[in-house]
């Protein structure tokens, strides 16, 4: 397989971040229980600084001494999180309050410096970009989702719309309501994960034997040939 | 090690790493900062854009110095005149529940930009109360006091038995938003005509360290009550004494109802509530020549300096505010807060 497209299916499904990993769980219920914007908002912000930061360490990776790889690693991304909290106060003052303190603490987000220290300082510069645009996809879509869920169960909304006038479990707007609606997705998640990759066990076991059988076909055809020589 | 040893090894390139790093995103941020400021104008403009639906307005702020700004329960901090929708946005606080509550109002005005119309919108600005009981307050109590507003109304956070009463389990917070709606339109109300509201304690005396608006007091006969309710005085917390006066000039009743006295770095509350002097604790039967006595009295075999002097201080200021202003109160009783 294709290097980058492992890669980036390794961050968007096999390793993604928010459901098999469990990284970054903080921000997670705090913003998919305020709904889908505000999940949406902070997946894009994490995936800005996911790629960037994979960008410059990968790039610095040889001239960052061994010993002060982490403090570097992390004035890097407080850096690049200042950049989009200045962005975002400037151009999208709504969602900047709506995010709130949990933008800040992108800083010491798992998922980032977990990224910038297992892959971005080990891979080039391209592949390291790949790693961070597809975990920051992952996160993304994985925040829209349970926001989505958690906005129409508890206020009866998507996106800010009224969708349901009456129906509306409050304590899905809360984080112990993201708890549940995140433990049953992770399980879900998992779940068609398990029957993918069963199927595909099932799919190569299938192909190897019809190859074992073509081959001993072939063996048993060659051999009256020979006996007759 | 040698200099040239030192600038060869690894400790020297991690310092020149760690610090280039530092220096490179500094400026970095610094120049990212000239172009991506936010202005307090333009944080102004946001805020009063939430005011007018997105509309964009001209605010032209009013000059209220030298008038009276605290009106009854609140304090008016600014006051703008918006031009395109003829109206007065007001801020005003109030104490919540032990924090602030900064409200926007919006009081608009009839054409003849002298006579109040009603009430726009009721924001809240900024609070430092405990955001428990502030979230308990929804927007559709905002909404209800343009919805409700008639000429001479004013607010309470309501009568539990009435209908309209509505349970937000924050009545102290919702109070001071009430306070501080009523406070606006109060404010707006004389000020457009040039006005000011006077202050009805203004002649009061020993009132530094009282809490007017907390404090209350009622009338029978010859004698006034009072439920007095001091300010924290860089210590102690806020005391809450019941006072009774009557004619002769004399505390007939005295009594602490909150001790105030807290702990600090070196004594407990306890402690220092036994170091309180024994006068400060029942001052009955003294008059006003006594307890200013006793403020003066700066000497160390005085009631004032007994190891907890801003306790003391606060229960003589008590005394002398019910003593010195008897005759005031008891033409005007004052209802609690």
């Amino acid at each position: 397989m294709n290097k980058y497209k492992k890669i980036t299916l390794d961050g968007i499904i096999f390793s993604n971040p928010t459901f098999m990993l469990v990284l970054g769980t903080c921000p997670t219920l705090a913003m998919i229980s305020k709904g889908a914007i505000s999940a949406a908002g902070m997946g894009l912000c994490v995936l800005v600084v996911l790629t960037l930061a994979n960008i410059i360490i990968s790039a610095l990776r040889k001239v960052i001494p061994n010993q002060v790889r982490i403090p570097c690693y992390i004035v890097i991304i407080a850096t690049l999180v200042t950049l989009v909290q200045m962005v975002l106060e400037k151009y999208l003052p709504t969602l900047y309050d709506s995010l709130g303190t949990f933008l800040a603490l992108i800083v010491v987000n798992c998922i980032v410096l977990g990224r910038a220290e297992a892959f971005a300082n080990k891979h080039t510069v391209l592949e390291s970009a790949v790693d961070g645009i597809a975990n920051g996809i992952g996160f993304t879509v994985a925040l829209t989702v349970m926001g989505i869920v958690c906005e129409l169960l508890g206020s009866g909304t998507l996106f800010g719309v009224q969708i349901f006038k009456t129906f509306k479990i409050a304590m899905f707007a809360s984080p112990a309501g993201a708890f549940i609606v995140y433990g049953l997705s992770i399980a879900l998640f998992t779940y068609i994960i398990d029957v993918f990759q069963r199927a595909r066990r099932v799919k190569v076991n299938r192909i190897a034997r019809e190859n074992l059988l073509d081959a001993k076909n072939a063996d048993t055809a060659a051999e009256p040939a020979e006996a007759n020589v | 090690m040698t200099a040239k040893q030192f600038f060869k090894s690894t400790a020297f390139k991690c310092i020149a790493v760690l610090l280039c790093v530092l220096l490179v995103s500094g400026v970095l941020l610094a120049v990212a900062y000239g172009f991506l400021e936010v202005t307090d104008e333009e944080r102004f403009g946001r805020k009063i854009g939430v005011m007018y639906n997105g509309e964009t307005v001209t605010a032209t702020e009013q000059d209220i110095s030298g008038k009276n700004t605290n009106v009854n329960d609140a304090k008016i901090e600014k006051l703008w005149y918006v031009n395109e929708k003829n109206d007065y946005l007001v801020q005003a606080a109030s104490r919540g529940n032990g924090g602030n509550i900064i409200c926007w109002v919006t009081v608009r005005m009839r054409e003849n930009k002298v006579d109040v119309k009603g009430i726009g919108k009721v924001l809240l600005y900024a609070f430092d109360d405990p955001a428990e009981f502030v979230g308990n307050i929804g927007s559709d109590v905002y909404e209800r006091f343009p919805y409700d507003y008639y000429d001479g109304k004013t607010f309470s956070y309501g009568d539990k038995t009435s209908p309209e009463y509505i349970n937000t389990g924050a009545s102290y917070t919702l109070t001071a938003v009430c306070n501080d709606v009523n406070a606006s339109v109060a404010f707006v109300k004389a000020f457009a005509k040039g006005g000011d509201i006077s202050d009805p304690y203004e002649n009061f005396e020993y009132k530094s360290l009282i809490n007017i608006n907390k404090s209350s007091w009622s009338v029978e006969g010859e004698v006034v009550t009072y439920n007095i309710v001091t300010k924290a005085n860089e210590g102690p917390d806020p005391f809450t004494l019941e006072i009774k006066v009557d004619g002769t000039g004399k505390i007939t009743a005295y009594t602490i109802i909150t001790n105030g006295c807290a702990e600090d770095g070196h004594f407990t509350a306890d402690d220092y509530m036994d170091m309180m002097s024994t006068l400060a604790k029942d001052l009955t039967g003294k008059t006003l020549a006594d307890i200013e006595g006793y403020l003066a009295d700066n000497s160390d075999n005085g009631t004032l300096h007994t190891g907890a002097t801003r306790s003391n201080e606060l229960c003589y200021h008590a005394a002398a505010f019910a003593l010195s202003n008897y005759a005031a109160c008891l033409e005007t009783p004052k209802e609690g807060n």
